[in-house]
């Protein structure tokens, strides 16, 4: 599933890479970023967190355009403030599309990759984030001059709460955790590898949820298969095991026929039967009877006390 | 010097390797020593070094140093280390009076909550820069540590902001000429969630980790702790994939020697 997403046969609009302090998604990214380069128009590239080149490498840098959130998001340089360049800055609200918007080369079908999210979720809660994206998927060709045809958001699972994960979780139509690395190498020797866990919502409202791994080569190419669990022949152990406790005992504990019917027809104590009736226990009937024996003192009357209702 | 270490680190002493950023992380032990070793291979290796220290004051490291062989006084004279002494800068934001007013200090944050980090990082740069605003030659941003701060009330936030920066002069690249190396606490005993955010962030920014403990089966005289090196070196994917190494160590007197776990001297 992760290789049909980063290959575009499946269609997500926003892909969002969770990852973790002990496993990377850098080299994911990457991936999706030489990806992207190859096949849309034009790529984005919104970098808080790592220079641009971390990502570049191997891909078509011409059809790239880099937003630098990573010199100054604060504005703490004020003297080195280049007003022609397009960075991106914390201080205010953001605004992935106005970044798009003001840059020359326009183009029908972009790619927006962020690196990453987390910078953004310190500065603004939760929900300016998934409304900035929210514009961005609903910008039109028509109105705005422009389309987003996918966007690839890391996401680092352990620097925020549950809250704005399960909110961005709830946006995204491709969530990609990634999980402890593979234990032994690849037959292939060199590149990263890992597990992770891919939930995918499809438009046809269709939700795959799948463990997978993930092999990343050296010139940047992701190849993904489905993790299969081991199949161990349980239920023939099971049956191996199952010992006849009536073996091997110097009393007998075995049935002949004769005693195994006899044993059949033994009547139970306090089970109902009908064929035999005791005469003091009542006949079982579906309406029940009641009998009632006033004492003295009891005042029995025989009048219907609901009598004067009137419905 | 700790050669073992640097063998395992990769980092030649007489070339101290440019672009890195070293996070030292310890847990329920000290592993301040660490920050010594630094100080005393950056020193010897001819790198300038600005010394941010916020736990210690100057005649420890000076002490220590001696000790290393690497006299300190001399280095600051020279103007190759460049002390910053955070120590008496938050004692004088503690005791001065609101007459006085916070001035220049560049750690106002401590009492103006509306403050941020920036004036300590307006004096990191002019430490380290040349007029131009660009790095003079191979420097090395030695903050010892990150924790004191917290612990004092910056927001790890703030503190993240203020390394973010900080990282982006010294070694945003691996082909720049500064790098950096800090020193953040994470004890296991204590919930201290401001610092363990702090941790994870420093992490992400990191290229080495090295994180010190005690051994897991207690106090022992011969194996004073363990330490575990991770590199988080994702630029080439041909590279190995071994990228955490685990060494046991004892400090002695003058050194620390590092050894491969279970081959102590006094075992073997």
């Amino acid at each position: 599933m992760l290789q049909q997403v980063l290959e575009g046969t499946e269609a997500s609009s926003i892909v969002v890479i969770e990852d973790c302090v002990d496993h990377d998604g850098r080299p994911v990214f990457h991936c999706f970023c030489s990806q992207l380069a190859k096949r849309c128009e034009s790529v984005h590239l919104f970098h808080l967190e790592n220079p641009a080149g971390v990502f570049l490498e191997g891909a078509n840098i011409s059809k790239v355009h880099i937003h630098d959130g990573f010199s100054d998001p604060l504005q703490w340089e004020e003297q080195n403030r280049d007003p022609s360049a397009d960075k991106i800055d914390l201080v205010s609200a953001p605004d992935f599309l106005g970044h798009l918007k003001r840059t020359p080369v326009k183009t029908s079908l972009v790619a927006v990759v962020i690196d990453s999210l987390t910078p953004f979720l310190q500065n603004y809660p939760g929900y300016v984030i998934c409304r900035a994206l929210q514009r961005l998927l609903r910008a039109r060709l028509e109105s705005d001059g422009i389309e987003v045809s996918q966007v690839v958001a890391g996401f680092h699972g352990d620097l925020h709460d549950d809250s704005t994960a399960a909110a961005l979780r709830h946006m995204a139509t491709t969530w990609v955790q990634l999980q402890e690395g593979a234990e032994s190498p690849t037959q292939g020797g060199t590149g990263f590898h890992g597990n992770c866990e891919v939930l995918h919502r499809r438009k046809s409202g269709k939700v795959i949820r799948q463990a997978e791994v993930y092999h990343i080569s050296p010139q940047w190419s992701l190849t993904s298969r489905v993790q299969k669990t081991p199949v161990r022949p349980v239920a023939q152990v099971e049956q191996e095991a199952q010992v006849d406790p009536t073996a091997n005992l110097t009393f007998n504990l075995r049935l002949t026929d004769t005693e195994k019917e006899a044993r059949s027809r033994v009547v139970l104590p306090y089970m109902h039967h009908h064929r035999k009736k005791a005469p003091n226990k009542p006949a079982a009937n579906p309406g029940g009877q009641i009998f009632y024996q006033p004492d003295d003192v009891d005042d029995f009357d025989e009048e219907d006390p609901d009598d004067d209702l009137d419905f | 010097m700790f050669t073992e270490l640097n063998i395992i680190l990769g980092f030649d002493h007489l070339k101290p390797p440019k672009g890195q950023f070293v996070l030292i992380s310890d847990s329920l032990t000290d592993g301040s020593f660490l920050i010594h070793h630094f100080l005393s291979l950056y020193i010897k290796g001819g790198w300038k070094v600005c010394l941010l220290a916020l736990a210690q004051s100057f005649g420890h490291y000076n002490a220590v140093g001696q000790k290393l062989g690497v006299p300190l006084t001399q280095a600051r004279e020279k103007g190759q280390l460049r002390f910053i002494d955070g120590l008496k800068c938050s004692l004088q934001m503690y005791t001065c009076t609101p007459q006085e007013g916070q001035g220049e200090n560049p750690l106002r944050v401590l009492r103006d909550k509306k403050a941020t980090l920036r004036p300590l990082y307006d004096l990191v740069k002019t430490q380290v820069c040349s007029e131009e605003g660009v790095l003079d030659g191979p420097t090395l941003l030695l903050v010892d540590d990150l924790s004191v701060l917290v612990s004092l009330g910056v927001s790890a936030k703030d503190v993240s902001d203020f390394m973010h920066y900080c990282r982006v002069l010294m070694c945003p690249t691996q082909q720049s000429q500064g790098a950096i190396v800090s020193l953040v606490h994470k004890d296991a005993d204590v919930e201290d969630e401001e610092n363990s955010t702090l941790f994870r962030h420093m992490a992400y920014h990191g290229t080495v980790h090295l994180a010190v403990e005690g051994l897991s089966s207690g106090y022992s005289r011969d194996v004073h702790g363990q330490v575990t090196v991770t590199f988080r070196n994702v630029q080439d994917p041909s590279q190995s994939q071994t990228r955490k190494r685990r060494l046991q160590y004892k400090v002695e007197e003058r050194n620390v020697s590092f050894f491969a776990p279970g081959t102590s001297r006094a075992v073997l």
